[in-house]
């Protein structure tokens, strides 16, 4: 599963693009992610599955594509 | 020459003129936009300079107003500039927004961001958002959309409630990410003004500098906000205590209280009878044996977004300490020195 990391994100992740197990649902995603970049905690960001917003309780296919997006401020 | 008219007529008001205001107003003006309005507060500054294109060194403690409509002025003299030297707020942004046909959202708050998009829904404003994280950038059309009668709000895209990654005084950004997301908001304001085709209403783009790599969401109009679910930051929970300046200016200062810079920056400004120390947010947890021997300690940043996450980090890693934050940072502290000696020149 493809997790592409978007803006002050990347920082946190290490990297602008993540492969990882196929996950049931994005609070699934979310439990791992945190676990596997902690710092994470201290940022608010949505999740887009497939280029649209998504809920936690979305389920996830195998092919799908997410996108990590925090909120964009900076001017 | 019909849609170089209807520029000349148009009104253009830019709010913020920093790294993408400075772009995005040399070229409405080249555009031949015929007035444009400005709106901001703060002082030129060192930092400033890589990415605020429109002034240099010898500027540096001048309004940033002030000089960059003597610049434009210079360059362009058919366009009518109006300079407005102070911050958008809750009790102005409604006035400010109504005379215009079109607001460019150029701040670098998302609080600012929030009551521009509330206000320009009320006066039923199409307003051209941009903003930028990292190296990457987003923008949309949101406000009012006067084709369809649909409004859409930053609230849409960024719940209130989410904690702005940092601004670019406090992560750093170099000057093009800005610059690139100011063109592509000059094209949707020349586009919404001249009725054009590719107006980028109802869904807002997402660009990756690093990788060119770009991403289209839909948004809906009047501000459903269960189409998606935040992951708000853990800091933004918290209780954080904060200070204005004025109550912090007010305490007399122990022997066992601390003012903490927690800028990536330090100016080494010194106030008077305090115990001072300078340590980068990130920083701090690798540091907390150099806080141990304070009870109070007061946090503060370049515009309080750092030292609340600061104080909600100490929060958790100290006990038994007052800690807190000082509302608006140095930014809000550098205009209340500025009014208070303008206020005594005025007097003498």
């Amino acid at each position: 599963m493809k997790v592409l990391v978007f803006g002050i994100l990347q920082d946190v992740c290490k990297t602008d693009c993540l492969e990882i197990d196929e996950r049931s649902n994005i609070a699934e995603l979310k439990y791992l992610l945190e676990e596997k970049f902690p710092a994470l905690k201290e940022h608010s960001y949505a999740v887009a599955v497939n280029q649209r917003w998504s809920a936690s309780d979305t389920v996830l296919k195998a092919d799908d594509t997410l996108a990590l997006l925090p909120p964009f401020s900076g001017g | 020459m019909h849609g170089q008219q209807a520029l000349s007529n148009a009104r253009v008001l830019v709010v913020g003129a920093g790294g993408i205001g400075c772009p995005a107003l040399l070229y409405l003006a080249a555009a031949g936009i015929g007035h444009i309005g400005i709106v901001d507060g703060d002082r030129i500054s060192a930092t400033n300079l890589h990415r605020q294109v429109l002034f240099g060194v010898s500027e540096v403690g001048h309004l940033k107003v002030d000089i960059a409509r003597q610049e434009l002025s210079r360059k362009y003299p058919w366009t009518q500039i109006s300079a407005f030297p102070f911050f958008i707020d809750s009790s102005n942004v409604q006035e400010m927004v109504d005379g215009w046909d079109i607001v460019l959202d150029a701040t670098d708050e998302l609080t600012v961001r929030y009551i521009l998009s509330d206000a320009c829904i009320a006066g039923k404003k199409p307003l051209v958002f941009g903003a930028v994280s990292g190296f990457s950038l987003q923008f949309s059309v949101l406000g009012y959309d006067v084709k369809s009668g649909n409004a859409y709000s930053v609230r849409d895209v960024f719940p209130a409630t989410a904690q702005p990654a940092g601004n670019c005084e406090v992560h750093g950004t170099i000057g093009f990410v800005p610059a690139m997301t100011a063109m592509l908001q000059v094209n949707q304001v020349v586009r919404v003004l001249l009725h054009l085709d590719g107006q980028f209403t109802g869904r807002i783009f997402t660009l990756d500098l690093r990788t060119m790599r770009s991403l289209e969401i839909g948004l809906q109009a009047t501000m459903p906000n269960s189409q998606h679910e935040w992951v708000i930051a853990e800091s933004v929970q918290d209780e954080v205590q904060e200070l204005s300046w004025e109550e912090f200016l007010r305490i007399q200062p122990t022997v066992d209280s601390l003012l903490l810079d927690v800028r990536r920056e330090s100016d080494a400004r010194t106030f008077e009878g305090w115990n001072q120390m300078a340590i980068p947010a990130a920083e701090l947890s690798a540091n907390l044996s150099d806080l141990e021997g304070y009870s109070s300690i007061y946090c503060f940043c370049t515009s309080g977004n750092s030292s609340r996450k600061a104080v909600a980090l100490l929060n958790k890693a100290m006990s038994g300490k007052t800690i807190v934050s000082i509302q608006g940072g140095m930014r809000v502290f550098a205009n209340l020195v500025t009014g208070k000696e303008e206020d005594e020149r005025a007097k003498t």
